[in-house]
């Protein structure tokens, strides 16, 4: 069976057995309740209609007793027939009952006996005189009120009841009798009220002799005073105890005292009925009340069928919730199934995904996680076999190759004893070479220790390798040098760790100084670290002596080529100038000559010391804030007597907000100088020049380079006669002079362009140049004369940062 | 300074130069320009000249025998009568230690002649006018 049945039916099983208890005892417990209710209700009913008969006939005793103690009745009774004043008395009287049926409707008669039993006057004139002296109304009347119970009446044909009272004077003398005739009609009425207890309910009363003596609801007035109700009731009610008792106290107290009256027997009918009674003293009566038991319980039939509508009701109720909650139970119990079967079946990827918080929810979850768990444990034993798979592959591979190699090895083990014999050989080789190096050669420790030093190092030093070895390098040879040095030494190789090139003055073990160049560099591990040092130094005590030298030439050449130079220069000046007489036309032209030829001597000999200097190393640079425009205009001042004669059209275009360039104003003026005077000589007459100055970002192209970074640009450009194609690749070397100008213009020293590429590479900027370059040039004031010729575009880049100071032994020129 | 018996101050300029020819050159040039020259041909000869005559300024070599410019300079300098005359040092050789408050520095070879004789009189033409003005 599902669970879904399950839950349903033991739901309804639950449902039943829980409707059938309570309407169970629902249903005893209204019946009885019911029945009490019903027994209760007839009982007040009876009782109080009971009550209501009792005040009924005792007003009409108290009426009837208050008529007899009337003067006006004595005083008739009294008077005699004849006395005069009868009739005035008689009429009094006469009016007197008239009034009296008047006043009480249920009275239809009223009439008053001598004392003999004679009616003397009545209501009804007709009966005056009749002798009712042996009527029971008259004999039982003489000392009490008397009460006459109903009795059909032959002369008015009419059930009645009499009451009648004592006339009585003061002396207590009897007089006559008061008699006063009722319809029961009221009774009746009185008897006969609805209470509300179905149609079956019914009181009536019964005489002492059980007889009716008002209607009954089923068979009528024919019943009165003929039929005889002989009941449990009945019998009951004129029990002599119960008599007693209700006489002496109430009807009330009977119950209170006995319980319940109502009894269930049949009725006068022959039928079931539930009945009750009340016995009334005052007339000896009975009252019965009774319905007929059917029609009592009746009523409980429409709350039993309310109660079954009810659970009906919640009947249908719980099946519905019990569709509700085994399926809202049961589905995602379904849905975990479905899953379970799906993951049976080997798909992992299937999730329930149930969300729910409750119970169901987290075994939802708990599954979904198991699945997840399954589907990695599942790709982990994959990956798992994969590898180990391959693995075992790799193993037999390995076996194979090992084979093989064993093999290989086997054949190799000659071979290789061959190689270590030979690389033995070829270490010992190179121990030679170091051992008989020329330059000294150690290596020490991290601390400086010596572990190896050659033979040079005995021949430099003077120490021999057994003093040396062992000993700290820095202890053995104490470098006459200022400590910074020291600190700087072993920054740079210990810390830095690169090596440390330096030139120094050194001593021999004698006491004697050289000079020595030497280079230690660290060697390092894998990891970085310093494994040991090398220190190479070189003896360049002769080197030194060879540059000195060359220094002193070039010192001493430009003393002793520029002196004659001068007296030349000088006395020819004087001679130009006419110090010695006015010279003739030709004498001047000769002496011109010879003054121009001297100048290019001097301008010869000037590049040639700053080539000298600069190969030397001797070229000193000074930066300063430079003001590169003023340093520009000054050579362009100094260029103008040229540039007038050969009538050539010179463009300037300086940056405005150049920045003071820390640079050697020397050297700035130097490569502008050499650039202009270039475009100046090698530009036709007429030609034109550009000079332009800025400032260039970096990473910008300018003539096809790009800034490496900020940088002040140089750019000339002429309409010359450009660079040949071949001999691009020389122009900027020392004392070349292109083809096609050496013909053209005789002076030139071929070091102009090589200065300014020294100069501008000493700057760590970069020159070069674009020719055939015709395309650019901008005409400022006339157009320019289009030459034909290729022209050339030279580009200076001085990075903005400037130069580094050096120090040396010579400026320029 | 000194005066001659005219009323206008005649300038002396002490030239010293080792080299006959440029002595010679720029003894005539300045001559020709109104100066009165006295010569030395070394360092020690041209500083008792400047001791002795007190010139208005002196033309001094670097390279010479017997004392250099430089010694003959540093000399003047050191001594009260030499302190402030002007000079001017005429070389062929560059150096590191040129350009100094204490003299001018002139490369022979690129000057000419009649140039140095200008730079001469406008220098001393300021050091007269500042009293005067």
């Amino acid at each position: 069976m599902k669970i879904r049945t399950k839950i349903y039916l033991s739901f309804l099983t639950d449902f039943i057995l829980v409707a059938a208890l309570i309407g169970l005892v629902v249903g005893l417990f209204s019946t009885n309740l019911i029945e009490k209710n019903i027994s209760s209700h007839l009982q007040s009913s009876n009782e109080s209609r009971a009550r209501h008969i009792r005040t009924f006939i005792e007003d009409q005793q108290k009426t009837s007793v208050i008529l007899a103690a009337a003067s006006v009745y004595r005083d008739f009774l009294k008077e005699p027939k004849n006395s005069s004043k009868y009739p005035v008395i008689k009429e009094k009287i006469d009016n007197r009952l008239a009034r009296t049926l008047e006043a009480d409707p249920q009275i239809y008669e009223s009439f008053i006996l001598n004392s003999k039993g004679i009616i003397v006057a009545s209501s009804d004139p007709t009966k005056e005189g009749l002798d009712r002296s042996q009527d029971a109304y008259f004999t039982e009347a003489k000392n009490k009120v008397f009460f006459k119970d109903v009795y059909f009446s032959d002369v008015v044909n009419k059930v009645t009841y009499s009451i009648s009272s004592p006339i009585i004077d003061d002396g207590g003398m009897f007089l006559g009798v008061s008699v006063l005739r009722y319809l029961p009609n009221t009774l009746f009425s009185i008897v006969q009220e609805d209470v509300g207890l179905g149609k079956t309910e019914e009181s009536f009363l019964i005489n002492k002799d059980k007889f009716f003596i008002t209607p009954s609801k089923t068979l009528g007035d024919s019943v009165i005073l003929k039929q005889k109700v002989e009941t449990k009731n009945s019998e009951n009610c004129f029990n002599k105890e119960e008599m007693r008792y209700v006489e002496k106290n109430s009807y009330s107290g009977l119950v209170a005292a006995l319980g319940s009256q109502v009894t269930e027997a049949k009725d006068y009918r022959g039928v079931e009925v539930m009945a009750t009674h009340s016995y009334i003293p005052e007339t000896g009566w009975c009252l019965i009340t009774k319905a007929d038991r059917q029609d009592l319980l009746y009523f409980r039939y429409p709350l039993s069928y309310f109660n079954a509508s009810i659970l009906l009701f919640c009947l249908v109720i719980f099946i519905l919730m019990g569709m509700y909650i085994s399926r809202r139970i049961s589905d995602p119990i379904s849905k975990l199934i479905i899953g379970a079967k799906q993951i049976e079946q080997g798909d992992l990827e299937y999730r329930v995904g149930l969300d729910s918080d409750d119970e169901i929810g987290t075994l939802s979850r708990s599954f979904d996680k198991m699945v997840e768990s399954m589907k990695k444990a599942q790709s982990e034993i994959q990956i798992k076999v994969e590898d180990q798979t391959n693995i075992i592959s790799q193993k037999a591979h390995e076996l194979e190759d090992q084979k093989s190699a064993i093999l290989n090895i086997l054949e190799d083990v000659e071979g290789e004893k061959n190689r270590t014999e030979k690389l033995a050989e070829d270490l010992e080789k190179f121990k030679l070479a170091v051992d008989n190096s020329s330059d000294h050669i150690i290596i020490t420790d991290p601390e400086g220790i010596i572990v190896y030093a050659n033979k040079a190092m005995e021949k430099i030093t003077g120490y021999n390798l057994e003093e040396s070895i062992g000993k700290k390098a820095g202890v053995l040879w104490k470098f006459p040098m200022p400590t910074e040095y020291y600190k700087i030494l072993w920054r740079t190789i210990k810390e830095e760790k690169v090596p440390f090139i330096s030139q120094l003055k050194n001593k021999r073990k004698g006491g004697e100084e050289y000079d020595a160049e030497i280079k230690i560099s660290p060697i390092l591990d894998d990891k970085g670290n310093v494994v040991f040092f090398v220190g190479v130094e070189r003896d360049i005590t002769h080197e030194k002596q060879v540059d000195r030298a060359k220094t002193e030439f070039v010192s001493l050449a430009s003393h002793q080529l520029r002196t004659p130079l001068s007296a030349i220069n000088w006395y020819t000046e004087m001679l130009l100038d006419g110090d010695a007489g006015k010279l003739n036309k030709e004498q001047k032209k000769y002496t011109t000559e010879i003054y121009l030829a001297s100048q290019r001597m001097v301008e010869l000999v000037n590049s040639f010391l700053n080539v000298s200097r600069m190969e030397l190393g001797t070229l000193i640079i000074e930066p300063e804030d430079v003001e590169i425009d003023k340093i520009a205009e000054s050579v362009l001042g100094e260029l103008q007597p040229q540039v007038s004669e050969k009538k050539l059209i010179l463009t300037e275009a300086i940056a405005k907000d150049l920045p003071k360039l820390k640079a050697d104003p020397k050297l700035v003026r130097m490569i502008l100088q050499n650039l202009l005077s270039n475009s100046v000589k090698y530009t036709p007459t007429q030609g034109n020049i550009d000079l332009e100055i800025g400032i260039i970002k970096k990473g910008r192209l300018i003539g096809g380079v790009k800034a490496g970074e900020d940088s002040v640009y140089f750019k000339v450009v002429d309409t010359g006669y450009g660079i040949p194609v071949a001999q691009r690749d020389k122009i900027f070397t020392k004392l070349f002079r292109a083809d096609n100008v050496r013909q053209l213009v005789i002076e030139g020293t071929g070091l102009g362009l090589y200065i300014v590429k020294s100069i501008v590479e000493e700057a760590k900027g970069k020159v070069w140049f674009v020719s055939p370059f015709v395309e650019k040039i901008t005409p400022a004031k006339k157009p320019a004369k289009r030459s034909g010729l290729p022209g050339t575009a030279f580009y200076v880049l001085l990075p903005v940062k400037g130069m580094a100071s050096k120090q040396g032994t010579k400026k320029l020129a | 300074m000194n005066t001659k018996e005219n009323s206008t101050p005649v300038l002396v300029v002490e030239v010293v130069e080792d080299e006959m020819s440029l002595r010679g050159a720029l003894k005539e040039k300045l001559q020709k320009e109104g100066f009165e020259v006295v010569e030395a041909s070394d360092g020690e000869e041209g500083l008792k000249l400047a001791i002795e005559k007190q010139p208005d300024c002196i033309l001094l070599d670097i390279l010479m025998p017997k004392m250099d410019g430089m010694t003959m300079l540093n000399r003047l300098r050191s001594i009260k009568e030499g302190k402030n005359i002007p000079v001017f040092v005429l070389t062929n050789v560059n150096s590191t230690v040129m350009d100094n408050r204490d003299f001018e520095y002139l490369i022979k070879s690129d000057w000419k002649i009649e140039d140095i004789v200008e730079k001469i009189k406008a220098k001393l033409l300021k050091l007269n006018e500042a009293p005067q003005a």
